[in-house]
């Protein structure tokens, strides 16, 4: 798996997602321009010349990869604005929610688990692991409304809706992180009973440490590694999932551009969306192939840890 | 266990487990249950899911309606019923057209390796550099909204982590006694993974695939919120989510009752998931 | 992959991540077309005790450019045009002081004295002219809109308009908000870029634009009209109506506009609440695409129009927020409105088809002809909350009569590409107060809203006539008549004039209320208590 390669085929894939969209780009263009009204065939005829759209595919493809290289992702149909710009301006409130998610998934989710595993066949394990079947059985655009009203509405104690301060995330935020938290809660419980089993825990028991030690010091650096891989797939599902939660709480997204996007048939936005998360996808990918070698110097192979 | 032409798990393995863990027994229980009532749901005295009466929009549980009536003066209850009809096939249809795929494509890679393993998991893992969710907004989007779309767009988006699961399954069984022993035989290579190999890896393919039902029962059911799946008048849990957000606070039983069902149906198929596993795996403390 | 590689891939991770952290927590506005700020620093604490009010929109996807306005420069008070209408939907004075056709294509507009502009610069004669010539150069539409073929200056309060042909309605035309005036001055030259930030006459002046978020303006202090009520207005945009409900209850704004009808009752529930209703301003219908097989024949258009239980609609899917119509103006704006009356009558719907060839053979309750079934296809958008539901309960109707239908919900522009039968739509009608621009659009072959390709040569010729007919009374009746006509051959389907709801908390003070014309929202009366 090498990294150009990769690069390579999301390009294409993305490229593809527009030829495949119906409705002629030139025709679309023509009518946000004269404001709704079709415009003549003539018309079309000569836009879709200007645009270049007659020439064939590799040679679109190729423009649009050297054009998209160089920051350029097209115009919108709808707007005209550069799609790469209005990206770049949503990225870091998506990129925000998506973090603060995954940092309130992993700030419950594995000390929940590490509770459960140690605490096994308890109340407490069971409902631990009760709260993490609820959290990933309920669609987040059911939680977040609920959440809307209990804590906006009825309390009072946060605001619903905005951008701009940490008050406003936090709703948001919550409702985007039931999922993972839950997976996590799960996995790192089972990842911990594992590894609480295996010999050299019970060789560091046999050697007297305590129970404190053997569990934080050896147990949890081993029980980890699968986290951290699973750290990297649930950053898909919160990018993933932040569309939908952006276009209910009305945050100010690549989500919710996506997502505008795709109700008005502005194709080239899908396609500049789905190349830039893929490469932010793969990027983030990249880093927890970087941390997994941190946490476990036992791993000295190339390739994916599967 | 090594060696044995196939596996047989003992009838007391189940009952002992299911008295150990009551859960994967409920799990069952749910999941059979919805399925019955959603095949069913012809034969039942309901009301017709799509007949519209405005003047009764919107009411209160009754002993006619028993969840009250939506927006168009529907029967919720009916609707819930034929809606179950519409996500379970959708669902089943979807995680058919991703085991057809990921075992195709897994098996071949994991069973003759080389060159077309190389270029086949090298396309797994392209598909695999997609946010999945995203990828099935845009899929579904781009298709334009219906169904079959968000079927095609959550199959596209979902078959390539199971290819590599599957392949690995493949890889680890294709080196064991029992395939060195048939391969003596004489057997063909197509039969050694359609009846060997196959049969000892459909356990976890079986947990496999009931976990996933959930995530493919969410996808479908997001992308139909979203608007791009079912429909009107198609019933369909998603869609009716959706249709409910504006009720919500008037007639919250229109968000409670597709959203339950949803968290009932996912929750069943974990659960069953999980004792499966046990069942299969009884080494492992889970 | 080497471990360097891994190692950059990481650092850039980081990067973008703590890039995100640091970015969100500011409020965002990089340079670029969509996103712009007139003041040096927006995060200036406000002084104590200002006033401001909080509003929450379904839309703010184009910046307030007052010759490209979309929906947002006049409404929001910061433009404003030379004539605006009434609480009747009569043309009124507005900037303008009053006007004059003292030949059948000439019009003398006399201007207000004493009008400031944003920028304190004084509106005379010079600067309207200037105004409106960036009006028709900046948007082609406005050219076509006004007919206009040239302005000049007469003295500094007069200006005067040619038109091409005899134009009897020219000030209702001017209340379009695309013909606002700005201070040309102040326009970029460039056609291509925004002209937000131009000085304008409205009580609010721009402060900031960011696209599809949020606009923030301030009290213009020299408004001709007095001081405006308020010190600041800040707009958020929220493009699901139940969003707009929550940010109302849970206070994070004063007001929601457009709220739906289910909203309505919340906010009616709610004591620190209110609903404020405005008389509708346009139509809910349905596009007739006469170019569809299905729908070439007189007597199935006619039967579909009476197959609609148009007080079921206004009751139930618009729970009573809306009034049936059977025509496309709404009541009290034309003396005929209901002419051509499609009373429901599934019975006579049935004959029709009957006579018009359609039985159902085989019993399985859907009408065919020739072998073929009558299947159609409706299409809508979903933006508008009420059309999908509409649709919804038209497909149950339809099946009454032993019609099938398929819905389908898609993207608006669609209405001008064929591929449906019926096309649920919403669409003012009372614009400019005179019946004549809606019949433009909607009725003359080849109008700008007349989406389904209508095409009569009798509505034609009667909406020919309004062009030089300047008696009111006479307008009227030409109009009815044009009407009736229309109605008769079923141009389109309406449904419903639907009010307009606003939720607005108790905390604010708008005596004034909403306004009859949906373009007039923010003035400079409405204040906080």
């Amino acid at each position: 798996m090498t990294l150009p390669l990769l690069l390579l085929g999301i390009s294409i894939i993305s490229f593809m997602l527009l030829n495949f969209a119906p409705g002629d780009a030139a025709e679309i263009t023509l009518m946000r321009q004269n404001g709704g009204v079709a415009p003549s065939p003539q018309e079309v005829v000569e836009l879709r010349q200007e645009l270049g759209l007659n020439d064939p595919l590799p040679i679109r493809y190729g423009r649009w990869v050297s054009n998209a290289v160089r920051g350029d992702l097209g115009e919108s149909y709808r707007s005209g604005d550069s799609i790469a710009n209005e990206l770049l301006r949503r990225l870091p409130a998506t990129l925000l929610l998506a973090a603060t998610a995954l940092a309130l998934a992993v700030a419950a989710g594995i000390p929940l688990g590490v509770l459960a595993a140690v605490n096994r066949g308890t109340w407490l394990d069971t409902s631990c692991r009760l709260l993490a079947l609820v959290g990933a059985a309920v669609p987040s655009y059911v939680m977040a409304p609920v959440l809307m009203l209990f804590f906006a509405v009825k309390l009072g104690w946060l605001p619903a809706v905005g951008y701009g301060s940490p008050k406003n995330l936090l709703l948001p935020a919550l409702a985007l992180s039931f999922g993972t938290m839950a997976q996590l809660m799960r996995l790192t419980r089972a990842s911990v009973l594992d590894v609480l089993g295996q010999d050299y825990i019970r060789t560091a028991r046999a050697k007297g440490l305590s129970e404190r030690s053997v569990v934080w010091g050896h147990g949890l650096k081993s029980a980890l590694l699968p986290v951290v891989t699973v750290l990297g797939t649930s950053t898909g599902f919160l990018l993933g999932g932040a569309v939908i939660i952006e276009s209910i709480f009305g945050w100010p997204g690549v989500g919710q551009f996506v997502i505008q996007g795709i109700s008005q048939r502005d194709y080239p936005v899908v396609q500049g969306f789905v190349l830039y998360m893929a490469v932010a996808f793969l990027l983030i990918n990249l880093a927890v192939d970087v941390s997994y070698r941190w946490l476990d110097p036992r791993l000295h192979f190339g390739g994916k840890f599967n | 266990m090594e060696g044995a032409l196939r596996r047989r798990i003992p009838r007391r393995a189940i009952l002992h487990n299911m008295h150990r863990d009551p859960g994967s027994f409920l799990g069952f229980g749910i999941v059979a249950g919805v399925i019955l009532v959603a095949a069913l749901a012809p034969l039942l005295p309901l009301h017709d899911p799509t007949h519209l009466d405005l003047q009764n929009r919107l009411l209160s549980p009754s002993f006619e309606f028993p969840l009250g009536t939506d927006h168009l003066g529907r029967d919720e209850l009916s609707r819930l019923i034929f809606g179950a009809r519409t996500t379970l096939l959708m669902s089943a249809a979807s995680l058919a057209i991703i085991m057809t795929l990921a075992s195709t494509v897994g098996s071949l890679s994991g069973y003759y390796g080389g060159w077309l393993d190389t270029v086949l998991m090298m396309v797994v893992d392209l598909m695999l550099a997609f946010p999945s969710l995203i990828l099935g907004v845009a899929v579904a989007g781009i298709l334009g909204p219906s169904l079959i779309n968000v079927m095609i767009a959550v199959s596209v988006v979902w078959w390539a982590s199971h290819a590599r699961v599957i392949r690995g399954m493949v890889l680890s069984a294709r080196n064991k006694e029992y395939v060195e022993g048939a391969r003596a035989i004489g057997a063909s290579d197509g039969r050694i993974v359609v009846y060997h190999i196959s049969r000892n890896i459909v356990g976890p393919l079986v947990v496999l695939v009931t976990l996933d039902m959930g995530w493919i029962i969410l996808g479908i059911a997001g992308l139909s919120f979203l608007g791009l799946g079912a429909q009107p008048p198609t019933p369909e849990w998603g869609a009716m989510l959706n249709d409910s957000r504006s009720y919500m606070q008037t007639s919250p039983i229109l968000l409670l009752a597709p959203g339950s069902a949803i968290f009932l149906l996912v929750l069943g198929f974990n659960l069953m998931g999980d004792g499966i596993r046990d069942i299969l795996d009884p080494t492992t403390y889970r | 992959m080497t471990w360097r590689t891994r190692f950059l891939g990481l650092a850039f991770a980081i990067l973008l991540l703590a890039a995100a952290a640091c970015g969100g927590s500011a409020t965002a506005t990089p340079s670029g077309s969509s996103s712009s700020d007139a003041s040096s620093d927006p995060t200036t604490a406000p002084p104590a005790e200002e006033r401001v009010l909080k509003v929450a929109m379904t839309f703010l996807d184009e910046p307030p450019d007052p010759y490209r306005a979309g929906w947002l420069a006049v409404p929001t008070g910061l433009a404003e045009t030379l004539f605006k209408q009434d609480e009747s939907l009569n043309t009124v004075p507005w900037l303008a002081s009053g006007a004059v056709q003292v030949e059948p294509t000439v019009w003398e507009i006399f201007l207000r004295q004493g009008v400031k502009f944003h920028n304190g610069a004084l509106m005379d004669a010079a600067k309207v002219k200037g105004s409106l010539d960036l009006a028709l150069l900046r948007r082609p539409g406005t050219r076509l809109l006004l007919d206009v073929d040239r302005v000049e200056v007469k003295d500094p309060l007069t200006v005067v308009i040619y038109t091409n042909s005899p134009n009897p309605i020219l000030p209702g035309l001017l209340t379009n908000q695309n013909t606002s005036i700005a201070d040309p001055d102040t326009v970029p030259a460039s056609v291509d870029d925004s002209a937000e930030f131009a000085a304008m006459t409205g009580p609010y002046k721009l402060v900031s634009f960011t696209a599809d978020q949020k606009m923030s303006v301030v009290a213009h202090t020299d408004y001709w009209q007095g001081t405006p009520a308020l010190d600041r207005v800040e707009y958020v945009a929220f493009s699901q109506s139940d969003t707009r409900l929550i940010a109302l209850q849970s206070g994070d704004v004063d007001i929601s506009i457009n709220l739906s009808p289910q909203g309505a009752v919340v906010v009616g529930n709610d004591s620190s609440l209110e609903v404020r209703v405005a008389a509708p301003a346009g139509m809910l219908f349905m596009f007739v695409n006469h170019e569809s097989p299905a729908m070439q024949d007189s007597l199935v258009r006619r039967a579909l129009a009476i197959a609609v239980d148009r007080d079921a609609m206004a009751a139930g899917v618009a729970d009573g927020n809306a009034i049936p119509a059977e025509g496309m103006f709404p009541p009290g704006f034309i003396s005929c409105q209901n002419a051509g009356s499609y009373a429901f009558d599934p019975e006579a719907a049935r004959e029709l088809l009957a006579e018009a060839g359609y039985k159902d053979e085989d019993g399985d309750g859907i009408v065919e002809k020739d072998g073929k079934k009558l299947e159609l296809v409706l299409q809508t958008y979903p933006e508008q909350p009420l059309l999908p539901p509409m649709l919804e309960a038209f497909q149950s109707m339809l099946k009454d009569i032993g019609v099938a239908a398929k819905v389908q919900i898609v993207e608006w522009t669609l209405a001008s590409q064929g591929g449906y039968d019926l096309f649920g739509y919403s669409n003012d009608t009372t614009t400019t107060g005179d019946p004549g621009w809606a019949l433009n659009r909607q009725y003359l072959t080849g109008g700008d809203e007349n989406r389904g390709n209508f095409s009569n040569s009798r509505v034609d010729d009667l909406i020919g006539q309004l062009s030089s007919a300047s008696d009111p009374a006479q307008r009227q009746q030409i109009a009815c008549d044009a009407l009736r006509a229309g109605q008769d051959e079923v141009a389109l389907i309406p449904v419903m004039f639907p009010t307009r709801l606003f939720g607005i908390s108790d905390a604010v003070d708008w005596t004034s209320g909403p306004q009859a014309a949906r373009l007039y929202f923010i003035d400079h009366l409405i204040g906080l208590k």
